[in-house]
């Protein structure tokens, strides 16, 4: 479910012109069209629903809950019982070649192990520009949360303008990442940047857990790969995740049976034996519900990390992917991103495309 | 002096047509190659050949896609299309050749010129329209869209060979005492072969290929067409390089068999239709 595809996307909203949107669909991947959605009344107000059964409540994540809520007190994004946060995989085999023994905790230190790295001809980081620049814009987007005005500029929705001195500054320490990284970036895709990470060309990758099974797949990574990879938060101990990023919603137009039938579904998804093995196979996170040893003991020591990475997080900044507009995540990033970072445009021209992408989404 | 420049032209033809033969093979011949590679190989030396023989793209493809099942209604769809719409078109075709009537030249502008709209344009009034007649999730739904698509070609190619057919032909027919329907089955579609062969050849091998309108018409596994197998081994955020290749050699070999087997009928009426105009 995470960041679903143009694809489905755009099926949706044909089925939206047609009515015949399916009962339950995750509109999570589009916000303008959870907007257009929410705005026509196509959407379930899952609140009374919630609200008439107290142990479904009890099993959401309350932060969800709230941010759920919209002006109107209606919920209609079905809330979240787990979450599947964005940190860094790190190589400690690489970190120990190049005589460093921990992950930086700041980001001062951060550049320092990036330096001390390559000094060693170690690639730092897997990065890639394509597909919304993922791996390389959570880095750029997380640095610049560091400061208040960072974060507040990274909580607005849909910023009106990007020609602030927090974005200026993220995007010069997003063009200073790629001196740190494999030589494919610019341009490259996501199954690159993981190519290098999980063949030990590179020694560090943003990812979220959904990546931990290619790390033991011998498909994708050397045998024991698995042995010698952390995973923790990045510097100033934070993570990035958006509880919209997966936004499970109820169709409206569906029968009260229908409505009845997809709300029990969705109480399903909440319950500790289906949170237990979606943490297992793709990291879902729940703080309502504690591990069984027994589960914790068999996972693979990378998963352990992160198991253990969540009572040390201390700031959850949201997922650019959920903040920015789709023009500027699909067309602005995969061209221009590129031309920036290779200086074919310098930072006044990409800020200028930036808001000129703002203007025709509005439009 | 004549051999040497006979044999110089000689040489220089085998090398264009290496060429060309190499450019159209290397990539069948890389994805074929790929497919017997780990993710790790095929990211990594993208024209190596395979260090062992991986055949776990194959396991991959084969239990996330029933390729079979999809390959029966690729073939079901693109049949009966083609089936259909080279009947109605050879059939339209042939009055629009030799009948006379009001508007005749309007309504053949208004077809051929849907070769014109852009395919996606088309998107939402066909889904709507599919959803409307109830036809949304379909075969038959898939089938009439393939069927109208054959349409500007289908017409273009036949009604040319209709009009280069000679009208004596029909003369000697109706002297004979064939009517309209018996000159146009017995006389005048047998002349047509190769240009039903070209029209039956392209709407087949577009509609075979097709993607956007299969992906966008169908929603359930029991519909689902061979070309929207391949949407199953990329995600956002993961990617199954073997397993894609793997299912996309499942889904050229039989194409590629029939090929071989037909390939000179296949050619020939290529040719036969390139020319008509």
């Amino acid at each position: 479910m995470q960041g679903s595809s143009p694809d489905y996307n755009n099926k949706l909203r044909m089925l939206n012109a047609a009515d015949q949107l399916p009962t339950i669909f995750d509109a999570g991947g589009d916000i303008s069209l959870y907007n257009t959605l929410k705005n026509n009344g196509r959407l379930v107000n899952v609140k009374p629903y919630i609200d008439a059964d107290s142990e479904w409540k009890a099993r959401l994540e309350d932060d969800c809950i709230e941010q759920f809520i919209e002006d109107d007190g209606a919920i209609y994004m079905v809330p979240e019982a787990a979450m599947c946060p964005v940190g860094i995989f790190w190589n400690k085999d690489l970190f120990a070649k190049a005589g460093i023994e921990s992950f930086p905790e700041t980001w001062d230190e951060f550049w320092q192990v990036c330096d001390t790295l390559q000094a060693a001809g170690i690639t730092p980081l897997a990065l890639q520009t394509a597909g919304s620049a993922w791996t390389s814009m959570i880095i750029a987007t997380s640095y610049m949360s560091s400061s208040q005005e960072g974060m507040d500029f990274m909580n607005q929705n849909f910023p009106e303008t990007y020609d602030t001195p927090e974005f200026r500054e993220m995007m010069e320490v997003y063009v200073k990442l790629f001196q740190y990284c494999n030589p494919d970036a610019i341009g490259g895709d996501y199954s690159l940047a993981q190519n290098h990470f999980t063949n030990e060309e590179a020694a560090m990758m943003i990812n979220g857990a959904w990546m931990m099974e290619t790390l033991r797949d011998t498909n994708y990574s050397p045998e024991g790969f698995e042995q010698h990879v952390g995973f923790t938060t990045l510097p100033g101990k934070t993570v990035v995740y958006s509880w919209n990023q997966v936004g499970r919603v109820i169709s409206a137009s569906a029968t009260e049976e229908e409505i009845e039938a997809a709300v029990e579904y969705m109480k399903t998804l909440s319950t500790q034996e289906h949170v237990i093995r979606y943490f297992e196979l793709t990291g879902g996170y729940s703080s309502k519900v504690e591990l069984p040893e027994e589960t914790y003991n068999n996972l693979m020591p990378t998963m352990k990390e992160y198991a253990d990475m969540f009572k040390d997080i201390e700031h959850v900044i949201p997922n650019y992917q959920t903040q920015w507009n789709s023009i500027i995540l699909n067309e602005v990033f995969t061209t221009d991103l590129p031309a920036l970072v290779q200086g074919s445009i310098d930072m006044d021209q990409f800020i200028q495309i930036m808001d000129d992408a703002v203007r025709q989404y509005e439009e | 002096m004549k051999k040497k420049h006979k044999a110089g032209k000689t040489v220089y033809e085998y090398a264009v047509m290496l060429i060309v033969v190499f450019i159209a093979l290397l990539p069948v011949v890389w994805v074929l190659v790929s497919s017997f590679k780990t993710n790790k190989e095929i990211l990594s030396s993208s024209f190596s050949l395979p260090t062992s023989l991986y055949l776990g793209g194959y396991k991959e493809a084969l239990s996330k896609v029933n390729i079979p099942a999809r390959f029966l209604n690729s073939l079901i769809v693109t049949s009966v299309s083609t089936v259909i719409g080279v009947t109605i078109y050879a059939m339209a075709a042939y009055v629009l050749a030799r009948k006379n009537f009001i508007g005749k030249g309007i309504i053949f502008t208004i077809f051929i010129s849907s070769m014109l709209i852009p395919g996606n344009a088309l998107l939402q009034p066909i889904f709507l329209m599919m959803v409307r007649m109830g036809l949304y999730d379909t075969k038959a739904g898939l089938i009439l869209v393939y069927i109208g698509f054959g349409m500007p070609i289908s017409l273009f190619l036949l009604r040319s060979t209709f009009l280069g057919c000679p009208k004596e032909l029909e003369e000697a027919a109706a002297i004979e005492g064939a009517g309209f329907l018996r000159t146009f089955w017995s006389v005048m579609l047998p002349l047509a072969k190769p240009a039903l062969s070209s029209s039956a050849i392209l709407m087949f091998l577009g509609n075979w290929n097709e993607l956007v309108f299969a992906l966008l018409l169908t929603s359930s596994e029991k519909n689902r067409t061979l070309p929207l197998t391949m949407k199953f081994f990329t995600t956002t955020f993961g990617f199954d390089y073997s397993a894609m290749l793997a299912a996309l050699v499942l889904c050229m070999l039989p194409t590629i068999i029939v090929y071989l087997f037909l390939q000179r009928q296949i050619m020939e009426s290529m040719i036969a239709g390139a020319v008509k105009g």
